[in-house]
């Protein structure tokens, strides 16, 4: 169980400091290399690099976990969904059973938030960077969403 | 409806095997034999086949179809 509390509290932080990185960017430092018939240019805020760093060392993280539970699962698999035994894969397939219900009402939640917003001008006025950080943060939300209710029903599961 | 009874653990402790032991000698982990137990879990066709054999008895001496009360 503490594989799946891992990975889900992992990719829970992720998802919200991903969230963050990309809805609210700060102050932004852009290097732009130009050259004939070339051009390349680079934007980073300190969250983003805050995100970049975390991704880095949640690998590392990840890694001695992996090697401290000796478990079979491999470094490229996901650890919410590697399976010891037959027992596991049946708590997997339930828990992947509620992620699934909880995306598709997450997404259908959004789509009727965007599509209210829309119906009501609620955006009309809105300057492009609010729609911006709304889908942003649908998406957040959403995956956020779905991880917490795979973690919550593989425990739920597992304990019983 | 119908379910599963089963007779691992008067087996089991009869032959005083862990359930760290047992769950080492059929491949999966503790926390399985525990709910198998339990009767929190429905064993696979493979698993109580494995677990009978292990005890050198016959599945339906070990697991037995029960009708729910209910």
């Amino acid at each position: 169980m503490s594989k799946v509390v891992f990975e889900c509290s992992a990719n829970g932080a992720l998802f919200l400091l991903m969230g963050a990185a990309f809805m609210f960017p700060f102050e932004v430092h852009e290097l732009s290399v130009t050259a004939r018939g070339f051009a390349f240019s680079v934007s980073a805020s300190p969250m983003l690099l805050a995100f970049l760093a975390s991704l880095l060392a949640w690998a590392l993280v990840r890694f001695a976990f992996i090697r401290r539970m000796r478990t079979r699962t491999s470094l490229w698999e996901g650890l919410e969904l590697a399976a010891e035994d037959e027992r596991e894969r049946f708590i997997s397939s339930r828990a992947l059973r509620s992620a699934y219900v909880a995306a598709m009402v997450g997404l259908t939640a959004c789509l009727g938030v965007l599509a209210a917003a829309y119906v009501f001008g609620l955006l009309a006025e809105a300057p492009t960077s609010t729609m911006y950080r709304v889908a942003v943060g649908c998406v957040v939300g959403v995956l956020f969403v779905v991880n917490a209710a795979y973690c919550v029903r593989w425990c739920v599961e597992y304990r019983r | 409806m119908a379910t599963i009874a089963n007779r691992v653990r008067e087996l089991r402790e009869a032959r005083g095997l862990s359930q760290g032991a047992l769950a080492e000698a059929v491949g999966v982990t503790r926390q399985t034999i525990i709910s198998l137990e339990k009767g929190g879990y429905v064993p696979s066709l493979l698993l109580a086949m494995s677990i009978a054999e292990r005890f050198g008895m016959a599945v339906e001496d070990v697991f037995s179809k029960e009708e729910d009360a209910r």
